[in-house]
């Protein structure tokens, strides 16, 4: 056999083991979910969730798009504010959304490489009566798959904060968005109904 | 001796009135027949002017190193919705493209796959931003119509949002009140497909989108078509056109061809109008002021015959008619008939106290001379422009010069043949009014020299500020459908044409000259080949990746498996139902958002409407969603993958309108300032030809033209002046009496360029001929004047004499015809009609009362009047 095919064999199975990489943040963080699903109080819930989206999320990737070109222009602590403020929204958007676990489950359904550093995974979450669509997308940087949007029945959370936070900024600034940001996990908190 | 052979020749013609006659009619018919058949307009209106300057032998270069801009017809599309406006335009081009009879070239910038698929790197980083922004707004309508190419995929996902606990996504009003729109329309018989780009770029709707399509037509054996060929042949094609689109836009032509073919048929059309109201004008006078029948046929029937017999000389003497020149036929309606008038009204006359015979005799030996000699001054006046460079307005001149010396001709031959015939017209008895006046102001003399002097300081003050219009367009019927939309176009800088271009020699060459262009204070903007190329692309790749990131939902779909017609017919009817009752539920919340509110209610009405219609209008305006969703996806995602490039990526015909096939560089230069102020315009024009002496473009041909139209103004003033004093001189034997009468003349030149100043109406290439006509004209009055003044043994006499009648009334002809000009649409003719009107005006006081005042004053003849003291 000529070492052609041979190379051809190896970078075949790199690019399924990169793949393989991109479903486990996707299982840690289902993992996760259900743990948290699984209690009824706020706070636990966050305290919960919290490593796991900082670990499986790529916030600051999800911070850059959300703010689009102004992104660049911040200064590094207004750009680390924002990447914890982005963790917080997230964290306190599945808490307060998600409900009591009745034995829901998720099924990863395939995976797809979309570029050499992006793929998507696509999953079910089934909640018994219902089929949610869940796809995920995650970027690889350094050697790690990290999440960093959630596609739910085809609405991307992504898009829906670039959508949101791109007509704040116009309207009143960075520190506007900041607010805005803090807002929305302040009401997090109070439509958290358990 | 020129006065024996007058009376000869009226001798002759009486002897033997009916052949003369009908020799008369019979050269008249075949003048006629020949006039109609050879009848043709110059549609070139670039050949009034001679062409051997050093500006047109540059613009005659730049148009061979790029022969694309010349002679175009623009094709523009336009309307609210930019999907609406590029669909229309898309299929037009093609229509045309596939006409290779009759067009050469055929290009549509807006249409271009490349320009459009690149369309998001020529953004502003800025508006690039906000645009990636909107799609991450549309993304979940996008990712619904690819995930469900049909109705449900879009209405499950309104019906998940209307159904949340969560405050609806932004834009989705705009979308429910798209949707419901078209609705509307597929109800009421207009389907048409939905404009997603505009929704999806949030384009402001307030604002046209435009689309040009650039035309050339085809060369038939190295001749171009005609005009009239190329415009007919691209409206039948714009008719021919069925798309639901077509209503919502228009499709205008402009460009140089409809803009030149446009104005020979304003000039035409306004010769016509001028002529049926002056023939009306004139037998309204002629009723009014002779009150004779016979008189009144006698002088129409020497105008139309005149003006049959100018027609024909016309074809002969320069072929072609111009824009300019049409309108002496409608002029000769008014100055024909002076002669006759002057003779009838004298023979009138003169038959009070003389035989017929006798008195055809006496009006041609008194006045024949003088109105020889104001055939000739009016000849001199309309032959000033001949030996200028103004080849518009010499061709004027040749035909006018010749059309007076006919009309005497004419008056002299037939007015005496046509008297001798009938019976005689009965006498004049009332004395007009304007004779009454004469009488009074005699006595005023001195007062009236006064007050014209002191009309002619005040004239002279106000026309300090008269100013000559250099626009070649400004000529054109202004409400024109080619002239409103190139100023539309110009306004909203869809096309520039008031640039200088300049051909560099090389890419070095452009440069060098745009770092020098760009430091001299009337320049805003220096364009070479290279800066069309967009600028910051890589930058503006990493705004598109934010866009290709959010929209991969999109674009990497799993397949929805196809579905049988019936089963799709289900879902459709299913998600039609199912979003209407979402719409009910979301009605009844309370919702502080008015917009939405008013939208989710126009769109719950319309479905409700759909839901009962029959399969055909359902399916049809499921694809009228669909399709054009599916087809702007498409684009999409080749615009958001692009690539970045460099100039040598353009298609060839976009490269090739920048660099030329020969390596030649198109520099654009645009001013600063707004350049229709003439001063403007020069300095722009002198400070860019101070770094390029070769550049080209409508400034600087306009000036041109315009110092070449100055210049010949000025020598056809002198001409005129200098020879029309010679004549006087040798005519009235009197230096002074001469000079006296172009003294009036001079005064209505100077209440011209007043009343110019006071209407704003600039001087401009067509009303320059006024001037000279003044003079021409003017002068006629003049010499009626002064020679009956000389004849006259008493005062009394004089002011009951025939001649202030006469002039009077030749006088009021000339002006209700060239009055008649004034209804023009052709803005030329119309100015012309305007500035002779007024003149007229001037001249028609001036000679009746400044003039008789100042020979009552000055004249070396006056010793012999009795005064009125």
């Amino acid at each position: 056999m000529s070492s052609c095919s041979a190379t051809a064999i190896a970078l075949l199975l790199s690019l399924n083991s990169a793949l393989a990489n991109t479903i486990s943040p996707v299982e840690t963080f289902h993992a996760g979910l259900i743990d948290m699903m699984k209690s009824s109080n706020y706070e636990q819930r966050l305290e919960l969730l919290r490593p796991v989206v900082k670990q499986t999320f790529d916030t600051s990737t999800v911070a850059r798009i959300a703010l689009g070109r102004q992104w660049r222009k911040l200064p590094d602590i207004v750009q680390q504010q924002l990447t914890e403020l982005m963790a917080e929204v997230i964290i306190s958007s599945y808490a307060s959304r998600f409900p009591i676990y009745t034995r829901q489950h998720f099924e990863i359904r395939s995976e797809q490489a979309v570029s050499d550093n992006r793929a998507i995974v696509r999953t079910n979450l089934l909640t018994g009566d219902d089929t949610v669509d869940l796809d995920y997308q995650l970027i690889e940087s350094e050697d790690q798959w990290k999440i960093f949007d959630v596609v739910a029945n085809g609405v991307s959370d992504l898009s829906l904060k670039r959508a949101t936070y791109a007509e704040t900024f116009k309207a009143s600034g960075i520190e506007g968005v900041i607010e805005e940001i803090q807002q929305t996990i302040q009401a997090n908190r109070t439509r958290a109904d358990l | 001796m020129y006065q024996t052979l007058l009376i000869r020749w009226t001798r002759f013609v009486t002897a033997r009135p009916v052949t003369v006659l009908l020799i008369v009619a019979l050269v008249t018919l075949a003048s006629g027949y020949f006039a109609v058949s050879r009848f043709s307009i110059n549609s070139d209106t670039g050949k009034l002017i001679r062409q051997d300057t050093a500006w047109k032998a540059t613009y005659n270069d730049f148009q061979n190193t790029y022969p694309q801009y010349a002679n175009n017809t623009f094709v523009v599309i336009s309307g609210a919705k930019m999907a609406d406006v590029r669909a229309v335009s898309r299929r037009l081009e093609e229509l045309l493209r596939a006409d290779t009879d009759t067009f050469e070239m055929v290009y549509a910038p807006e249409n271009d796959v490349f320009l459009e698929d690149h369309a998001l790197l020529f953004l502003s980083v800025d508006d690039l931003d906000t645009l990636v922004s909107n799609l991450a707004d549309a993304q979940p309508v996008l990712t619904a119509i690819a995930r469900d190419p049909g109705l449900r995929g879009l209405f499950t996902l309104f019906d998940d949002a209307l159904g949340a606990d969560e405050p609806l996504p932004p834009g989705m009003a705009g979308i429910f009140r798209l949707l419901a729109d078209n609705i509307h329309q597929t109800l009421s018989g207009h389907p048409s497909p939905v404009a997603w780009r505009d929704e999806m770029l949030n384009r402001d709707s307030d604002v046209d989108f435009y689309s040009v399509i650039f035309v050339q037509g085809a060369q038939n054996f190295g001749i171009s078509l005609p005009n009239a060929r190329i415009i007919g042949t691209i409206r039948d094609t714009i008719s021919s056109l069925e798309m639901p689109q077509k209503d919502l836009v228009s499709v205008r032509l402009s460009g140089q061809i409809p803009l030149d073919h446009g104005e020979i048929e304003s000039a035409m059309n306004s010769a016509q109008l001028a002529g049926s109201i002056a023939a009306v004008v004139l037998l309204g006078i002629l009723v009014f002021g002779v009150g004779s029948l016979r008189v009144i046929i006698a002088t129409y029937l020497a105008m139309i015959i005149g003006l049959i017999c100018t027609a024909a000389y016309a074809t002969l003497a320069v072929g072609q008619y111009n824009t300019i020149s049409i309108i002496f036929l409608v002029m000769f309606i008014g100055l024909g008939v002076d002669f006759a008038i002057h003779i009838s009204l004298r023979y009138q006359e003169e038959l009070r106290d003389r035989s017929k015979q006798d008195a055809i005799e006496t009006t041609t030996r008194d006045l024949g001379p003088a109105i020889s000699l104001c055939g000739i001054t009016s000849a001199i006046g309309f032959l000033a422009f001949v030996p200028t460079e103004y080849i518009g307005l010499a061709e004027l001149g040749i035909i006018s010069g010749g059309g007076m010396i006919i009309a005497v001709i004419v008056s002299l031959t037939v007015i005496p043949a046509f008297f001798t015939l009938v019976k005689d017209p009965v006498l004049p008895r009332k004395r007009l009014l304007v004779a009454n006046i004469s009488l009074l102001m005699l006595e005023y003399r001195h007062l009236i020299v006064a007050v014209t002097l002191g009309v002619a300081l005040l004239a002279l003050f106000i026309s300090r500020n008269a100013y000559f219009d250099y626009s070649t367009l400004s000529l054109k019927d202004q409400n024109s459908e080619a002239m409103t939309t190139f100023r539309e176009l110009q306004d909203q800088d869809v096309i520039t044409d008031f640039v200088i271009s300049y051909v560099a020699a090389s890419e070095a060459d452009a440069a060098q000259t745009k770092a020098r262009l760009m430091t001299l204070d009337t320049v805003s903007e220096v364009k070479i080949p290279r800066d069309y190329v967009p600028v910051d692309q890589e930058e503006k790749r990493f705004i598109l990746e934010d866009a290709q990131i959010m929209l991969a939902s999109t674009f990497y779909q799993e397949k929805t498996p196809d579905r049988s017609s019936a089963d799709s017919d289900r879902l459709r009817d299913q998600a039609i139902s199912q979003l209407a009752a979402s719409l009910e539920d979301f009605a009844r919340q309370s919702t502080e958002d008015s917009e939405l509110s008013d939208a989710v209610a126009a769109l719950l009405t319309e479905l409700l409407q759909l839901a009962n219609q029959d399969t055909h209008t359902k399916t049809q305006f499921e694809q009228n969603v669909i399709q054009p969703m599916q087809d702007e996806l498409n684009w999409l995602n080749k615009a958001i993958n692009v690539k970045t490039f460099t100039f040598e990526d353009f298609p060839a015909t976009f490269r090739h309108r920048l660099i030329a096939p020969g390596g030649e560089q198109l520099v654009t230069v645009t001013p600063g300032d707004d350049i229709i102020p003439v001063a403007a315009m020069r300095s722009f024009a002198d400070e860019v030809q101070s770094v390029v002496d070769n550049a080209t473009g409508r400034p600087i041909v306009e000036l041109g033209i315009g110092q070449i139209v100055l210049s010949a103004f000025g020598q056809a003033i002198s001409v005129a002046v200098v020879l029309i004093l010679l004549v006087l001189i040798l005519a009235l034997r009197s230096v002074v009496d001469s000079i006296l009468v172009l003294i009036p003349l001079a005064i209505t030149t100077l209440v011209t360029f007043a009343t110019s100043v006071l209407v704003d109406l600039p001087l401009n290439m067509a009303n320059v001929v006024v001037v000279p006509l003044i003079f021409g004209l003017g002068v006629d009055n003049g010499i009626h004047v002064v020679e009956r003044f000389r004849e006259s043994k008493d005062l009394t006499a004089l002011v009951r004499s025939s001649t202030p009648r006469a002039v009077f009334l030749s006088t009021l002809t000339t002006l209700g015809t060239f009055g008649a000009l004034s209804f023009s649409t052709h803005q030329g003719i119309y100015s012309i009609g305007v500035l002779l009107t007024c003149a007229l005006t001037a001249l028609l006081f001036l000679t009746l009362i400044s003039l008789p005042a100042l020979l009552a004053v000055f004249s070396p003849y006056r010793v012999g009047q009795p005064t009125s003291e």
